[in-house]
C-alpha cells in the first residue's frame, strides 16, 4: 500500500513541476497574445482593456496561482482564436487521438511480444542477423513515411479504404476503428521493433539464468521453461521500455494525424502553435504531460503486480 | 548392489573459434544402488559438464564426441527430448550449487516443488500441493502452508536450499545430482543439509552424485570417490583408500591442503598453479605442467588409468603401489 502511495505522491509532485515549467515558459517566450489578436495597429485603450479581460495586468505569481486554481476548477482558460474554452476545444479532439494511442499500443504489444520471443528462440547467425536487420530498418523509418506508404498501398492502390475519412466513435464503431486503424499500425511499427529487440536480448539474457537450468533438470519442455518462468521474468525490463514507447506513441501521433487528416490534438496543437494561441497550447501541453505521468503511475502498479521483490524503499 | 548408471568413454568438447577444448576426455564410472559417490576437482575440471550430460542438460555448444551413458539397462544418449523430459526431475534429478539464483524469483516457492511433481505424475493440483507441504515438513522446513506461497527473495540461503532439495527429491528419483550442493551456505547450514541428504539416502535408496571441491567433505559424505583434473578421471578409489594412501600426486597435494589440527600453525600446502587443459590431440600428462615430481616421459604422452591395487585406479606414470606413491 505505501508503495502505491509513495508513487502517487512522485506523480502529484511531479505534476506541480509540469505546471510551473509550463507556466513561466509561456511567460518568457516573445510575443504577446493581445498583439496577436488585435494587431499592431490597435490602440493602447483597447490593449489595456483587452489585457485586463484575459488577466494579463496581475502580477506573475498571483496568475500562476489563479491559473492552477483554474485547472482544478476544469477550466484551461479560453482560446485566442476560436474564443471557446480550451477544455472544451480538447475533450472534442480527445477521443481520437485516444482511440489511436491504445490501439497503436495494443499492436505494439500484441504483435511486439511474440515476435521478440521468436526471435529468442531462432537467434541462430543467420536468424539474428536478420532480425537485427529488419528491427533497425523499421527502428529507423519515420512513422509518417510509414503512414504516406499506407495511405498509398492501402488507400490509393487496393482502395480499402478511402484516404483522410474519419468517422467518429458514435457515428458507427466498426467504421471508426477501422480509420484509426493505418495511423495506429504506422505509430507501431517502429515501436514494435523497439519491443522486439529489448524482448529478445532480455529473453537470451534469462535463458542463462540458473533457474532456466534448474526447470529444465525437473523435466519441463523448452515450451513450458519459456511460458512458465522465461517470459515473465524477460518482460520486466520490457515494462520500463513500454513507458518510453508511450510517449512516444503520443508524439507520434501529434504527427501521424497530419499525414491521415485526423481531426485529433496533434492537428489541434500544431494549428495553435502556429496561431499563437498560447492558452490553447499550454492546455494542450498539460494534457499531454498528465497524460504522460498518468501511464508511468500506471506502469508503477504493473510492475509491483510482475515483480514482487519491488520493495518499499 | 546393480549398477544404476553406467558411463562409458565419455567425451565432450567446446567448440571456441577455430579450436576446440575437450573438458571432459575418457571418463567412465559406476555408480550403484543407493551409492554416495563422490566427485572432487577443482573449479573447471569438467565435474559440472560430466554431471549435465547424464540427463542431457549440456550447453549447446558443447559436443558430446562418444560415450555411452547407461541407465537403468538405457543407452541415454539415444534418448529424445522427450524421453529425456520425462526422465528429468522424475527418475534423475538435480540439487545445484548456488539456492538463490537456482529459484525462480517470480515464482512461490511452493508451485516451484509442485511444478516437478505436476509434470510427472498424473494427480490432481489438491493432492499435489498436499505431497508439496508433506515434502517441505520432510526437507525441514517449518510453517509449511505458510512458506509455500512465499517467493524466495523471502526466504534465507539455507530454506531455499531446502526447497531446491524438496523439488529434486519430489519424484522419489533414482539418482540425484547434487552439485557442490552446501558451498554458497553458512557453515552451520552446511551441516544440515548434508545430514539432509544422507537421510534421503537412507530412507528412499536414491543413489547420488556429491559433486564438491572440498574432498574433506566428499570423504564425510560418500562410499567412493572420484578425483577428476583437466577433465580427466586421475584417481578413483574407496574413500578410505583416497584419503589414507593416494597415489596421484594431485590428490595428495589436495590432501595435504586440507586444514587439520595438527597443521595448525604452520603454512598451508598449496598446489601451484592453475587448471590448464590439454589442447586437441596433445600429448602429455593433463597434470604435468604443476607437477612436483614430473619426469620426461609424463611431457611425451597421456597416461592411462590403471588399476594399480586392485579397486583403487590411478591415470599417473610414476605411481607405485607403496603407500606414499
Amino acid at each position: 500500500m505505501y508503495y502505491y502511495l509513495r508513487k502517487f505522491i512522485a506523480m502529484f509532485f511531479t505534476i506541480i513541476i509540469v505546471t510551473l515549467i509550463t507556466f513561466f515558459s509561456f511567460e518568457i517566450i516573445p510575443g504577446d497574445p493581445v498583439l496577436s489578436k488585435l494587431g499592431i495597429d490597435a490602440d493602447e485603450a483597447q490593449i489595456a482593456s483587452l489585457r485586463a479581460e484575459l488577466g494579463l495586468d496581475m502580477p506573475i505569481p498571483v496568475r500562476y496561482i489563479k491559473w492552477v486554481g483554474n485547472i482544478l476548477k476544469g477550466d484551461l482558460g479560453e482560446s485566442v482564436r476560436f474564443s471557446l474554452p480550451v477544455y472544451d476545444l480538447i475533450k472534442t479532439r480527445l477521443p481520437v487521438t485516444f482511440s489511436l494511442m491504445i490501439i497503436s499500443i495494443l499492436i505494439t504489444l500484441a504483435v511486439g511480444i511474440p515476435l521478440g520471443i521468436l526471435s529468442a528462440k531462432y537467434n541462430n547467425r543467420i536468424g539474428g542477423f536478420f532480425i537485427n536487420f529488419i528491427t533497425q530498418i523499421f527502428l529507423a523509418i519515420p512513422s509518417f513515411w510509414v503512414g504516406i506508404m499506407l495511405i498509398m498501398i492501402f488507400g490509393v492502390i487496393l482502395k480499402w479504404f478511402s484516404p483522410g475519412g474519419y468517422v467518429s466513435w458514435s457515428e458507427n464503431p466498426a467504421e471508426s476503428i477501422k480509420s484509426v486503424i493505418l495511423p495506429s499500425v504506422a505509430i507501431a511499427l517502429p515501436n514494435i521493433a523497439i519491443v522486439i529487440r529489448y524482448l529478445k536480448n532480455s529473453v537470451l539474457e534469462q535463458m542463462k539464468k540458473d533457474y532456466v537450468r534448474m526447470a529444465y533438470s525437473k523435466g519441463l519442455n523448452s515450451f513450458r521453461v519459456m511460458k512458465n518462468h522465461v517470459i515473465r521474468n524477460a518482460v520486466i525490463p520490457v515494462i520500463t521500455v513500454l513507458g518510453m514507447i508511450i510517449s512516444s506513441v503520443l508524439a507520434g501521433s501529434l504527427i501521424v494525424e497530419q499525414v491521415f487528416t485526423l481531426p485529433g490534438i496533434g492537428r489541434l496543437l500544431i494549428s495553435a502553435i502556429g496561431n499563437r494561441d498560447l492558452p490553447l497550447v499550454e492546455g494542450m501541453i498539460l494534457y499531454i504531460s498528465f497524460t504522460v505521468l498518468f501511464i508511468n503511475f500506471i506502469i508503477d502498479i504493473l510492475y509491483k503486480f510482475i515483480d514482487p521483490r519491488i520493495k518499499y524503499d | 548392489m546393480n549398477n544404476l548408471l553406467s558411463i562409458e568413454n565419455l567425451n565432450i568438447k567446446f567448440k571456441s573459434k577455430k579450436t576446440y577444448t575437450k573438458v571432459v576426455t575418457d571418463v567412465s564410472f559406476d555408480i550403484k544402488k543407493g551409492e554416495i559417490l563422490g566427485l572432487v576437482g577443482e573449479s573447471g575440471c569438467g565435474k559440472t559438464i560430466t554431471s549435465l550430460s547424464i540427463p542431457g542438460l549440456l550447453p549447446k555448444d558443447a559436443i558430446v564426441e562418444n560415450g555411452k551413458i547407461i541407465f537403468d539397462g538405457h543407452n541415454i544418449m539415444d534418448f529424445n527430448e522427450k524421453e529425456l523430459t520425462e526422465i528429468r526431475g522424475n527418475r534423475i534429478s538435480f540439487i545445484f550449487q548456488e539456492p538463490s539464483t537456482s529459484l525462480n524469483p517470480l515464482m512461490p516457492v511452493g508451485n516451484q516443488i509442485l511444478e516437478n511433481i505436476v509434470i510427472h505424475k498424473k494427480i490432481s493440483k489438491e493432492e499435489a500441493k498436499k505431497s508439496v507441504i508433506s515434502l517441505m515438513k520432510k526437507v525441514g522446513l517449518s510453517d509449511t502452508e505458510n512458506m509455500y506461497k512465499k517467493y524466495p527473495h523471502e526466504l534465507s540461503g539455507g530454506q531455499k536450499q531446502r526447497i531446491v532439495i524438496a523439488a529434486a527429491v519430489s519424484c522419489n528419483p533414482a539418482l540425484i545430482i547434487a552439485d557442490e550442493p552446501t558451498t554458497a551456505l553458512d557453515v552451520t547450514i552446511q551441516a544440515g543439509i548434508l545430514e539432509l541428504l544422507k537421510e534421503l539416502n537412507a530412507e528412499y535408496g536414491s543413489s547420488i552424485l556429491f559433486i564438491s571441491h572440498d574432498l574433506a567433505l566428499v570423504n564425510q559424505m560418500c562410499d567412493r570417490i572420484i578425483v577428476m583434473y583437466a577433465g580427466f578421471i586421475i584417481e578413483f578409489s574407496e574413500a578410505e583408500n583416497i584419503i589414507s594412501s593416494p597415489l596421484h600426486p594431485y590428490t595428495n597435494g589436495l590432501i595435504k591442503s586440507i586444514p587439520t589440527e595438527s597443521k595448525k600453525g604452520k603454512k598451508l600446502y598449496s598446489v601451484e598453479g592453475r587448471v590448464s587443459h590439454l589442447r586437441e590431440n596433445e600429448k602429455k600428462c593433463p597434470f604435468a605442467s604443476r607437477c612436483t615430481i614430473a619426469q620426461d616421459i609424463c611431457f611425451k604422452s597421456v597416461p592411462e588409468l590403471r588399476e594399480l591395487i586392485p579397486g583403487h585406479f590411478v591415470r599417473c606414470f610414476l605411481a607405485k603401489g607403496d603407500k606414499n606413491g
